[in-house]
């Protein structure tokens, strides 16, 4: 019986979802009740199946057949091992209180019914993600979220920017999944199987060095793509173009750390080869630390807090690099509690402050939003990993892997230290001072629908660091903690909130300007003239030549088929269709019948 | 009743339907019913194919000499299964979203009910002579259609269709025919299920084999809009009127990949071989070249014409993949790109008939003005960039296993493919659908799609693309063993 939970847990928003596209949607008033519902249905079970302990014969339900074809079986197979049983509880809970979020923050669109049968597809899909037993599975709803975070950033579209995000976040997966696809296919064909509860026997079996590395880095792009990490991240600051409750369940807790739930997934092919590993481990590295630099010179409020989302991801796929995936997962959860807070209470003040996300136009909101200002401290304070809030247990946890991997650490713990920098900056500026505009004189708390959500998330911040989370999947660490991994990253965290204090308390514009940070290290420049515009080069020439081709043909084609076509149009523009097809026909039927009878003679 | 009159009853049907619209009858109505009613016989003859393999109506095969070998022997297999439903639905699409109240409004819906007459007579000869006759009766509504209804350069692009398609139909002629002649004089025939076993006893010479390979290669690839025989496709269905380009770019453009697996592959198995590198430039071309050509389009239906091309690309892959796999995979994706080429033409039919240009400077804003509409665009566009759960991505992924083995490399190439196909496809959602609304989408009387009378054709399409792509066993499934018997040595 509860072999079949996944399967409920994970139809439930689709439902949702297909049935307010179907029926509900002129009628929000129903379509989004039903959407919050089915959410709540798929927490409940996934709290069931959380607290339920495994069958000794595995929870394995029996695969929907989807292609089965010699050498190919591929089949929606679902699996619930702890890591699902885990992925799924927090996807599902973080996604309710989004949705509740939803209600208040959302309560005056009249697309609202599309918003929420957008998010019911992304909580579909992303289930699907987490109970999926098989690559090609897997890759399926890794595409279905992908549709859906193009849907979701894109949800105002009459906003150009909404429509140019999108398309952004889009393509630049599209790019990474070129590689996970070939990552599967290389993978399939080194070692005869796409399940994943194969792949630690297979594994095993010895393929040459070069493959598995090439394998490993295929399946990598992947992650690269949807965890937005260097060089494919580029999107993900972006994509805070759509509403903030997309923002903070999809880009921030859920489906952007999918990238570091399918490396632990694959963890068994990138373990056999040490390059792979050490690629990932280097790409988190300088992943903490580039996006925490550039948040310091940002000013809108999502974007700050999208970066440290990309520093944040960074560290759980360090962890990976450094096979110790317990952590990773640990600090998944806790950051997903935190991130997802901070979000919402960045919502909240440009909810209140009316769509006004540039920090240095906030100022004030402490006296105006005391509770929004109290959940920000403590997210901020869960991100930059004081004690004994949750982000500082999770985090240690991976500080104290790093401690014979010098470079690693000193790129993962400085990275601490502009974390608390920005986040101070960033606090200071928008929740301190005097209010700088008309907007954040008037702002006020959102309705109680706002409210709550964002206090189970503050307690949860707060709070679960407690989760044995490592325990709980049977991934425990098995080298020695040595402490000064804590000590240093500790004090270099507590270090990065002095010099904010004294550069931004009271400041009514930033005293630092550095261009290089402000323009994100010219990324997407670099993009658009390296690499964008050489394809559309390609394709004006391509087009080009095409054109020529084409009127080449029609000029120089001979005047007897420029004649004939004449007449063949005449015939045709005078009314004698019926005429002119059957001469056709006549014709061509004649010659070939002559051919054959002359053959068969 | 012999469950054997349902394959002439498939193309007696639409005839009685041309013949009463000549008669006068009213020609919307009775092509839309003609349609529907054909799917009656569709239903019965899939059902013996489903239960015993194959269905077949005509004579029995008498090898002997005659003056006119040609026989009119209809059948019916689990390969042709697909492509038989795949007319019957984008045919009943098509006609369903065409308009009325046209100039010569007979003669449109004849020539429509045509080009569907003559497909499904091509996928269910079993005699070469007539398996090819039934294709030209269906190339030449098609001509008149785009020659006569079209817009922008309609009569530059019908006569560009009209002569290349001719030659490659000349070209693959002469294949034909070279086919038949290559046996000795006993073992002749135009019956495929002979041929095929005759050639089998008797191969046909190493050193022939690849002329007869490469000339049918050229004639079927010109039909399917393979680089560089590919000149006449995107113009032409840009210019054709919505239904037409429907039911080419959907049905009778699959005439020619049908005939490479039914003909070209198992009857020149080694000349196949032999050219199977000139095979795989040539579709990297469609994926890269035309893919690239794709990304600088400005007018939203040269973008469909150069998109719908470009994935010939992969179907070519999965055709000489030599696996069950990538076959059935072609197969898949024959199917899923039939259905989304023909909703992708209707959405932009519909699209250019309610704002008046299908420019995508002068588009922009459609999501909010005409959401039902945006709503199959955007099932158009993600199916053709090859979203699963619909059916193109089942085809494209089971072509890329299929294929992986013997071309590692091409399978590279077409998974770039995808990435090109959703830059070019997604800019131009994003130009038509997002943003603020233009003049052209704000105008007065832009309307959206209305009722289950305007958008059932679109749903129709939407939904086969969902069937076969959350099943894809529909498809392949019924030709397995026709697939595995055509790579049988």
């Amino acid at each position: 019986m509860i072999a079949y939970a996944p399967y409920l847990i994970l139809l439930l928003p689709l439902f949702a979802a297909v049935a307010i596209r179907l029926f509900l949607h002129p009628f929000p008033r129903i379509a989004v009740p039903v959407s919050v519902a089915a959410c709540l249905g798929s927490f409940l079970g996934s709290m069931m199946l959380l607290s339920s302990g495994t069958p000794p014969g595995g929870m394995a339900a029996p695969a929907i057949p989807w292609i089965e074809l010699a050498g190919l079986k591929a089949g929606f197979g679902l699996v619930a091992d702890p890591l699902a049983r885990l992925m799924a509880a927090l996807v599902t809970g973080v996604a309710l209180l989004v949705q509740i979020y939803s209600l208040g923050y959302l309560a005056k669109d009249p697309c609202r019914s599309r918003f929420f049968a957008e998010l019911s597809l992304f909580v579909f899909s992303m289930l699907g993600i987490v109970f999926a037993d098989n690559l090609v599975t897997m890759f399926i709803f890794w595409e279905l979220v992908g549709l859906s975070s193009y849907l979701l950033i894109g949800f105002w579209h009459e906003r150009p920017a909404a429509g140019a995000a999108a398309n952004k976040a889009f393509l630049v997966n599209r790019i990474g999944d070129f590689g996970f696809i070939l990552g599967i296919l290389g993978a399939w064909s080194l070692f005869g199987t796409i399940s994943f509860a194969d792949l630690p026997s297979r594994a095993a079996s010895g393929a040459p060095f070069w493959a598995v590395t090439a394998v490993g880095l295929g399946l990598l792009c992947g992650c690269l793509g949807k965890s937005a990490q260097l060089p494919l991240h580029v999107w993900l600051p972006d994509s805070m173009e759509g509403p903030t409750p997309v923002s903070s369940l999809l880009h921030a807790a859920t489906m952007v750390v999918a990238g570091v739930y399918m490396l632990i997934r694959v963890l068994p092919i990138l373990e056999l080869s040490a390059v792979t590993m050490n690629t990932i481990a280097w790409i988190g590295a300088l992943m903490t630390l580039l996006p925490a630099l550039i948040a310091c010179q940002q000013n809108d409020i999502k974007r700050i807090l999208a970066y440290s989302t990309l520093s944040e991801i960074a560290y759980m796929v360090m962890a990976v690099g450094l096979n110790i995936p317990g952590p990773a997962m640990y600090h998944l959860v806790t950051h997903a509690f935190f991130k997802c807070l901070l979000f919402l209470a960045a919502g909240s003040a440009i909810h209140g402050c009316h769509d006004e996300q540039d920090i240095w136009k906030m100022g004030g909101l402490r006296k105006r939003m005391p509770f929004t200002f109290l959940v920000t401290w403590i997210g901020t304070l869960a991100l930059a990993a004081i004690p004994p809030v949750s982000g500082f247990w999770s985090k240690d946890a991976i500080f104290a892997a790093t401690w014979d991997r010098p470079g690693l650490a000193a790129c993962s713990m400085l990275a601490g230290f502009f974390t608390s920098f920005f986040m101070l900056r960033m606090i200071l500026v928008a929740f301190d001072g005097k209010p700088r505009t008309e907007e954040a004189k008037h702002a006020h708390e959102g309705p109680p629908v706002m409210v709550v959500p964002m206090l189970i998330l503050a307690v949860l911040s707060v709070l679960s660091g407690i989760f044995p989370v490592a325990e709980f999947l049977g991934m425990k660490p098995d080298h020695p903690h040595h402490s000064w991994t804590l000590w240093l990253s500790l004090i270099l965290a507590v270090a990065g909130f002095v010099p904010a204090h004294f550069l931004y308390a009271d400041a009514v514009k930033d005293p630092i300007q550095i261009r290089i940070l402000q323009a994100k290290f010219y990324v997407d420049e670099f993009y658009q003239r390296a690499l964008v515009a050489t394809q559309d080069g390609l394709g004006r020439l391509a087009d080009a030549f095409e054109g020529w081709v084409v009127r080449g043909f029609v000029v120089r084609g001979s005047g007897v088929l420029a004649r004939s076509a004449g007449q063949g149009l005449r015939l045709v523009q005078c009314g004698q269709v019926q005429l002119y097809a059957a001469v056709f026909i006549l014709g061509a039927l004649g010659i070939i019948t002559w051919l054959l009878w002359k053959g068969a003679a | 009743m012999s469950l054997s009159l349902t394959l002439p009853a498939l193309l007696v049907i639409p005839l009685v339907g041309v013949l009463l619209i000549a008669l006068g009858a009213r020609p919307k109505a009775t092509a839309l019913w003609t349609s529907i009613l054909n799917l009656i016989p569709g239903f019965l003859a899939s059902g013996v194919v489903l239960r015993s393999g194959e269905l077949l109506f005509g004579p029995e095969p008498i090898p002997a000499r005659e003056v006119f070998p040609a026989k009119f022997i209809l059948g019916m297999d689990g390969l042709s299964l697909s492509m038989v439903w795949l007319t019957l639905v984008v045919t009943l699409a098509a006609i369903g979203s065409a308009r009325e109240g046209i100039k010569r409004e007979k003669e449109y819906y004849i020539c429509l009910l045509l080009i569907g007459l003559g497909a499904l007579g091509a996928f269910i000869s079993v005699d070469l002579f007539y398996f090819f006759s039934f294709h030209e009766v269906a190339l030449i509504p098609t001509f008149l259609l785009v020659g006569m209804w079209g817009h922008g350069d309609r009569s530059g692009a019908a006569w560009r269709m009209t002569v290349y398609l001719m030659l490659g139909s000349m070209i693959l002629l002469v294949g034909l025919i070279g086919l038949y002649l290559a046996l000795p004089e006993t073992a002749r025939s135009l019956d495929w299920r002979v041929l095929a076993e005759s050639l089998r006893a008797n191969p046909i010479a190493p050193g022939i084999q690849p002329i007869l390979a490469a000339l049918l290669l050229v004639g079927f690839g010109t039909l399917v809009s393979l680089v560089p025989f590919h000149s006449w496709a995107p113009g032409g269905y840009a210019s054709a009127p919505a239904p037409a380009a429907m039911l080419h770019a959907g049905v009778l453009k699959k005439f020619g990949l049908y005939g490479l697996m039914r003909v070209a592959l198992p009857m020149t198995p080694e000349g196949w071989k032999e050219i199977s590198w000139i095979v795989g430039l040539l579709l990297a071309g469609n994926i890269l070249y035309l893919g690239l050509a794709a990304l600088q389009q400005r007018d939203f239906r040269w973008l469909l014409g150069f998109s719908s091309a470009m994935h010939m690309g992969t179907v070519f892959l999965g055709l000489i993949s030599g696996t069950v796999l990538g076959l059935a995979g072609a197969l898949t994706l024959m199917v899923g790109h039939g259905l989304s080429a023909a909703l992708g033409f209707a959405v932009a039919g519909e699209m250019s008939r309610r704002t008046g240009t299908s420019w995508m400077r002068d588009l922009g804003g459609l999501a909010r003005r005409t959401p039902q509409l945006w709503f199959y665009l955007m099932i158009a566009a993600m199916a053709s960039i090859g979203l699963p759960g619909l059916a193109n991505f089942a085809g494209e992924i089971m072509i890329f296993f299929g294929a992986w083995s013997a071309h590692p490399i091409l399978v590279g190439v077409a998974a770039w493919g995808v990435v090109l196909s959703a830059v070019a496809m997604l800019r131009a959602v994003r130009a038509v659908a997002f943003g603020p609304m233009s003049p052209a989408v704000e105008a007065e009387g832009v309307l959206d799609l209305r009722g289950i009378r305007e958008t059932w054709p679109f749903a129709l399409l939407t939904l086969a693309l969902l069937v076969v792509g959350l099943l894809p066993v529909v498809v392949y499934g019924p030709a397995r063993p026709v697939l595995e018997r055509l790579l049988s040595p």
